[in-house]
């Protein structure tokens, strides 16, 4: 069963626009065709009266114009930066609830003046103006160019009535992931595929918990790899989740539902038992073999074999099962002949296989072959944090029932000193911390900080920045080893794999960091007085006082708070926890806001 | 290809008849109401108002789309450049052969006979596909609560082939184009 509905946002300047004292009849027509159900909140509910019984999706409405409510008289224009501005709301928020799932994007809008022949026609529809009409100024791929600018990872799909041929080639330049006519038996069924296939959306069955976006983009990595049989490489630290990924993945193919799911981890196999493991063997083929066995292989026939820590694997082994791959046949150990399968092996592993396979420890040629459907990467925990809150909560209850203990509620500090680790164990570490502390205090309502067990600390070996995560670096000497070891590091070092694929992170990593900067200097400026007994933050002095430029004006400060959210779109988190860089965003953005919209 | 073409009233007609009626309005209600009759979607209001009232519309409407393609080879014919300069400027011999030299290519360039046949045979399939539909609400103003599957596939048939002929008639040219 299904966690939530998928939230969309649909800007559409018919569709979004609102009608004071009656309802959008050709929006609710829309939610009745495409099966939504509207949660735009103007209408008095589901678009006024209308109830769908088994919706897609939950459905939000944008005009992308101003005013949204237009009457005779009115000139209505497009409004980019108000558009931008609820497109944001939804995807720069930590709370997975509200985020948008997918945005779909009218092309064509009209502007101009209401007048009583275009309200007959159409009640708030302006005349429009022969530029609306004109593909190379459709305002629909002005606002596409703009989201995808400021938010690459941001799903965006055409929804629109024009012909799909006359804009193809400039909608895929701009970004969009896709075209769903507006009308059209199959358009419903493509806009489920489409949310299946490119939205962001949690595990509905809830065994992959969170909602965070680094999650989210794993889980759509596999719901695409799903679509075919080829071989699936996931990568990921100890205790991220590997396997339950591969589960998911096995579970979202068409067709493989009660096909086996075979698992083997390399790394817990007898190294002299991996071949008999995988192929199978024949009595006698060794000693101790006294009766034919099936190999994982052949158990997985139809299905997938999930491959835990590959890395392991021997050079015999990798070469047999390259053979095994590239024929479809399995011979067992001892055995003469054959048997024909079709295995999707879901490979695991935490090593740095590519850069093993460039010094010629594991074979190239295999790693290819186990990766040939794509390579997904689970986040480690420390780049979830907005998780951890619903992780903590089952891993709790988990533990109450396994240990018997009474039912508590989690301590806010409890949940920021968790936040506050950088959990090199990942997920599992975070489980096995919240069982012995269950385990230790089965007799409490609250779940204390001072419950949990003592936290320890990563390794020297892990890096300082990974430490620097979990807040206290400027307690090891302040900020100048950081810069020292920043400006020092030498990418031309690492091998070629490893650079593979970082720029996300190290940009989401340099965003946090400037975050969680700007915090600090913030939490400097928050001055209690009479008038403000609970504090009252001054954000321009904190900017002057992080810039170091006494001149600096006041709306250079509140650019600069919008520049440095936007560094990276996968590091609002950081934002959204921090109570006062939201402020300071907020406080940025209304500023910026035309006073006269909405 | 948008070219340097004109935005003619021809273009703008079909937008609103086509793109904002046609496919935008009812189109979508007609979907929506195939939802109601397989039992998806429940909204007593729609029912009270489309059967009786945008339902009926078509009559009326599709000789606007009839109009409008019946139209279209006189309205977006490049032969209208000549009552503009610079073509108004031809001196008489050249006017003699030279419209209907374009007009000619023009019909074979953009294969207008062929793209006005298909709308008005979609036309047709879309009346006839209407009338099939009426037959369940014999009355002037009657308001079926029938559920039956038979609704279902006449209000489907009726849609998809609405669906077609907005498909026939987004095809025609936007603009005047030279040939």
């Amino acid at each position: 069963m299904s966690e939530r509905l998928p939230r969309l946002l649909v800007v559409d300047d018919l569709f979004g626009r609102r009608l004071p004292g009656g309802r959008n009849e050709d929006r609710a027509n829309l939610c009745g065709q495409f099966l939504l159900r509207d949660v735009t909140g103007d209408e008095g509910g589901e678009s006024g009266g209308q109830r769908v019984r088994h919706p897609t999706a939950e459905v939000m409405f944008a005009r992308g114009q101003t005013p949204i409510a237009a009457s005779v008289g009115d000139v209505v224009e497009n409004d980019l930066e108000g558009s931008l501005g609820v497109i944001g709301d939804g995807w720069e928020t930590s709370d997975s609830a509200r985020r948008w799932a997918l945005v779909l994007l009218d092309l064509c809008f009209y502007t101009g003046r209401v007048t009583p022949a275009s309200d007959a026609r159409c009640p708030g529809m302006p005349e429009g103006r022969p530029q609306d009409d004109d593909p190379r100024a459709y305002f629909g791929l002005t606002l596409l160019r703009q989201v995808h600018a400021r938010w690459p990872t941001l799903p965006v799909v055409i929804l629109s009535s024009k012909e799909r041929e006359e804009v193809s080639r400039e909608f895929a330049a701009a970004g969009a992931l896709g075209f769903v006519p507006r009308s059209g038996a199959e358009s419903p069924k493509r806009l489920r595929e489409y949310i299946w296939r490119h939205g962001l959306i949690p595990d509905g069955d809830g065994e992959i918990l969170g909602g965070s976006l680094p999650v989210l983009l794993a889980l759509r990595d596999a719901r695409r790899a799903a679509t075919s049989n080829r071989h699936v490489l996931v990568r990921g630290e100890r205790g991220s989740g590997k396997e339950l990924l591969a589960r998911y993945l096995h579970q979202q193919s068409a067709g493989k539902g009660g096909r086996p799911f075979v698992v083997v981890n390399a790394a817990t196999l007898n190294p002299n038992l991996f071949a008999s493991e995988l192929f199978g063997h024949v009595r006698g083929a060794f000693t101790g073999a006294d009766s034919d066995r099936t190999g994982c292989l052949v158990e997985a026939d139809g299905g997938d074999l999930f491959l835990d820590e590959i890395g392991s694997l021997p050079p015999d082994v990798q070469s047999g099962l390259l053979r095994a791959l590239d024929s479809g046949e399995v011979t067992p150990v001892g055995g003469r002949s054959g048997r024909t399968v079709t295995v999707r092996v879901l490979s695991a592993t935490n090593e740095p296989v590519e850069a093993r396979a460039e010094r010629g420890s594991f074979r190239a040629d295999l790693l290819d072959r186990l990766r040939e459907g794509g390579t997904i990467t689970l986040p480690p925990l420390r780049e979830r944090f907005s998780d951890i809150p619903r992780l903590a909560e089952r891993f709790v209850r988990d533990a109450e029932r396994a240990c018997g203990g009474m039912e508590r509620e989690i301590s806010p500090e409890a949940l920021d000193r968790l936040q506050a680790h950088p959990w090199p164990g990942n997920v599992r570490q975070l489980r096995t911390c919240l069982f012995e502390a269950v385990r230790n205090h089965a007799d409490v309502e609250h779940l204390m900080a001072g419950h949990l067990p003592r936290l320890e600390e990563p390794p020297r070996g892990e890096s300082a920045l990974l430490r620097a995560t979990a807040g206290g670096a400027a307690d090891r000497g302040g900020l100048e080893p950081l810069i020292d070891a920043l400006s020092r590091f030498n990418f031309g070092d690492l091998e070629p794999q490893e650079l593979m694929g970082q720029l996300p992170r190290l940009e989401k990593t340099y965003a946090d960091l400037m975050a969680r900067y700007l915090g600090a200097a913030l939490r400097t400026q928050v001055r209690h007085t009479q008038d403000a007994p609970e504090g009252k933050l001054l954000i321009h002095p904190a900017l002057v006082l992080a810039t170091g430029a006494s001149s600096l004006a006041a709306t250079k400060a509140y650019d600069l708070i919008i520049k440095l959210r936007h560094l990276s779109s996968d590091a609002v988190g950081a934002w959204d926890r921090d109570p006062l860089l939201r402020a300071a965003y907020e406080k940025a953005m209304e500023r910026r806001r035309p006073k006269a919209r909405r | 290809m948008v070219g340097d073409g004109i935005y003619p009233a021809w273009q703008r007609e079909r937008s609103g008849v086509n793109h904002d009626w046609l496919q935008n309005q009812f189109i979508l209600a007609l979907g929506k109401w195939e939802n109601i009759c397989n039992g998806d979607v429940e909204d007593e209001r729609f029912e009270a108002a489309f059967v009786p009232g945008g339902l009926r519309d078509w009559p009326q409407r599709r000789e606007d789309l009839s109009g409008l393609i019946d139209r279209f080879e006189r309205e977006m014919s490049p032969i209208r450049l000549f009552a503009d300069p610079p073509l108004s400027h031809c001196d008489t011999k050249t006017r003699a052969w030279l419209p209907d030299l374009i007009h000619s290519l023009w019909l074979e360039r953009y294969r207008v006979k062929e793209l006005v046949f298909a709308a008005r045979e979609a036309i047709e399939s879309a009346d006839r596909a209407f009338f099939a539909l009426k037959r369940f609400f014999p009355r002037e103003g009657s308001n079926s609560r029938d559920r039956s599957s038979d609704l279902a596939r006449a209000v489907a048939e009726f849609r998809t082939r609405c669906e077609q002929l907005a498909r026939c008639i987004s095809k025609f040219p936007s603009e005047i184009r030279v040939v």
